[in-house]
């Protein structure tokens, strides 16, 4: 149980953010400005 | 409910707006300026610029709204909107900000005309189906408006509607886009400010995350999933297909609505597209994440017994005033909270507007009417057709036409269907030609009002209307492309058009 969901709500919609969070990050590390 | 506090802190919110719209008027001097905000917008206020425009009333209202009806499953749309803002940065923004500078592009239609060698047609079906679009959810905006004034005052409809209005043109009218985004700025900060002052109160007043959670099972074991495994029952429509069309329909749909993409064009930097990305994501989630749970609290007090939601047919999105007003009777954070949802209706309802005099001043009467009008000309135009188009919105709102919120998610749809296709084949697929982006609108156009028609009144479609129009706009594209004669190399290399987000050899690993 996570705040009183089921842990596979939990797991699913954390994951979710988790994962764009990330992707954006990498976006944001690799992004290099045009000369 | 009202009182002299609420009154004095509104006046003083409508009072610091017209400041800024007198500050912006005297910073206008070209068209460019009015349009565009001269590009000189820096980091945040671009950033938040984007996610206030796509932060509406509905982002409030509606959001509460939704997660009172339909628990978690309904979280989804805490990802797939605030990603609306990324995408629009990512896969729009970069390319189209470093051809705006370089061609001197004023509006996205500046971009189609060019990119499909189409200064009449391209441009003129993209601009009037952008203006409709964004008249059918001013309409909505005001009536978003009104709901919160006439709840706050007791006052008319009419009367709610024409305060409201009047100030929010008058800033918009004389400060362009400057205007706009500052306004933006302030509207965007106080909504932050207040979401993470007022949520957390409802949130324990209800007994805290785990003891709603509970309630929320309680009713219905789906309310706490990740998704509805069918649908059973009228809330239960967000399963898993349904999500994935309403991941694509506000994902993409609102990144290229007309009123959102054009920003893109007006920061001051191309290093702004690095973490803009991100930092308008963390933003605009974790302010709606908290709305979210507003309306999870409220349904767990209703479902107690502790609160109950007006009698009206959407009583559901009540449910963020009814929380705030349950869990802090206080008249002072009352106030701040009347100017916390003026804030995020207004913040949506000036950009659509200038939206929709800069469309028509720049791509219909100046590149299409009247070519030799003079700039000072087309400011003028834009403003009057800002008022008119104002006006009439205004007018409907008095009366809103029975099927408003139909409408409005017709809007939505109608924005996917025809702008995300010929936007997106025209910058990464060298393909693409004037012939496939004509068909793919006017396509994606009939489809989006059929199945839209199909789904309210002849039968339920299992996802959301829009993904069927979107495939035919696909197809659209893809077979009359075929079918017609490509655009000129010479065109697709001043359109930097490709499969790359960034031009191969401009994006050669540099540091700053």
């Amino acid at each position: 149980m996570f705040f009183g969901l089921p842990l596979h709500t939990g797991v699913i919609v954390g994951g979710a953010a988790v994962l764009v969070i990330v992707v954006l990050t990498l976006w944001g590390l690799r992004f290099r400005e045009a000369p | 409910m009202a009182d002299l506090t609420v009154l004095a802190v509104i006046g003083l919110y409508f009072i610091v707006l017209i400041g800024i719209g007198s500050w912006a008027s005297k910073k206008i001097h070209t068209t460019e300026d009015y349009i565009l905000a001269g590009r000189s917008l820096g980091f945040w206020v671009f950033t938040i610029l984007i996610v206030c425009s796509i932060c509406s009333g509905m982002s409030l209202l509606g959001v509460s709204g939704f997660g009172y009806t339909s628990g978690w499953p309904g979280i989804w749309e805490q990802i797939f909107v605030p990603l609306a803002a990324s995408f629009c940065i990512i896969v729009f923004g970069v390319k189209l900000h470093a051809l705006g500078k370089t061609r001197g592009y004023l509006t996205v239609q500046d971009y189609l005309a060019e990119r499909f060698e189409s200064p009449r047609t391209v441009r003129a079906l993209a601009a009037t189906s952008g203006i409709v679009v964004s008249l059918i959810y001013l309409v909505g905006q005001y009536a978003a408006i009104t709901i919160v004034l006439v709840w706050l005052f007791g006052i008319p409809h009419w009367q709610a509607l024409l305060i409201s209005g009047v100030i929010i043109t008058a800033y918009t009218v004389v400060g362009g886009l400057y205007a706009v985004s500052w306004a933006g700025l302030i509207q965007g900060g106080i909504l932050i400010l207040g979401v993470l002052l007022m949520a957390p109160p409802v949130i324990m007043s209800a007994g805290g995350l785990t003891h709603i959670n509970t309630v929320l099972a309680g009713v219905d074991p789906n309310f706490v999933g990740p998704w509805f495994p069918e649908a059973y029952a009228p809330y239960a429509y967000a399963t898993p297909e349904f999500l994935f069309s309403f991941a694509i329909l506000l994902m993409v749909g609102l990144a290229c609505a007309p009123h959102v993409v054009n920003n893109v064009l007006a920061a001051r930097e191309a290093r702004y597209f690095k973490w803009a990305p991100l930092v308008a994501f963390l933003i605009y989630a974790v302010v709606m994440l908290l709305v979210k749970l507003v309306g999870f609290a409220v349904r767990s007090l209703v479902e107690e017994g502790r609160l109950v939601l007006p009698d009206a047919v959407n009583a559901q999105d009540y449910s963020f005033i009814v929380g705030v007003e349950h869990a802090m009777p206080n008249v002072a954070f009352w106030a701040f909270f009347a100017v916390i949802v003026l804030a995020a209706v207004m913040s949506t309802t000036d950009r659509l507007m200038l939206t929709v005099g800069t469309s028509f001043a720049w791509d219909i009467y100046k590149n299409i009417l009247r070519p030799s009008a003079s700039d000072r000309e087309v400011l003028l135009v834009s403003k009057i057709a800002l008022v008119l188009g104002a006006g009439g919105t205004l007018l409907l709102a008095i009366n809103p036409p029975e099927m408003l919120a139909w409408l409005i998610w017709m809007g939505i749809g109608v924005m996917l269907a025809t702008f995300a296709v010929p936007l997106l084949a025209g910058l990464y697929w060298r393909g693409a030609t004037a012939g496939g982006a004509i068909a793919s609108m006017v396509v994606g156009l009939v489809a989006a009002a059929a199945f839209g028609y199909w789904h309210q009144f002849v039968a339920p479609l299992p996802v959301h209307f829009s993904l069927f129009a979107l495939a035919f706009s696909a197809l659209a594209m893809v077979v009359a492309s075929r079918l017609s004669t490509r655009n000129s190399e010479e065109t697709l290399a001043n359109t930097r058009t490709g499969w790359f987000i960034q031009s191969p050899g401009h994006d050669a690993p540099r540091r700053h």
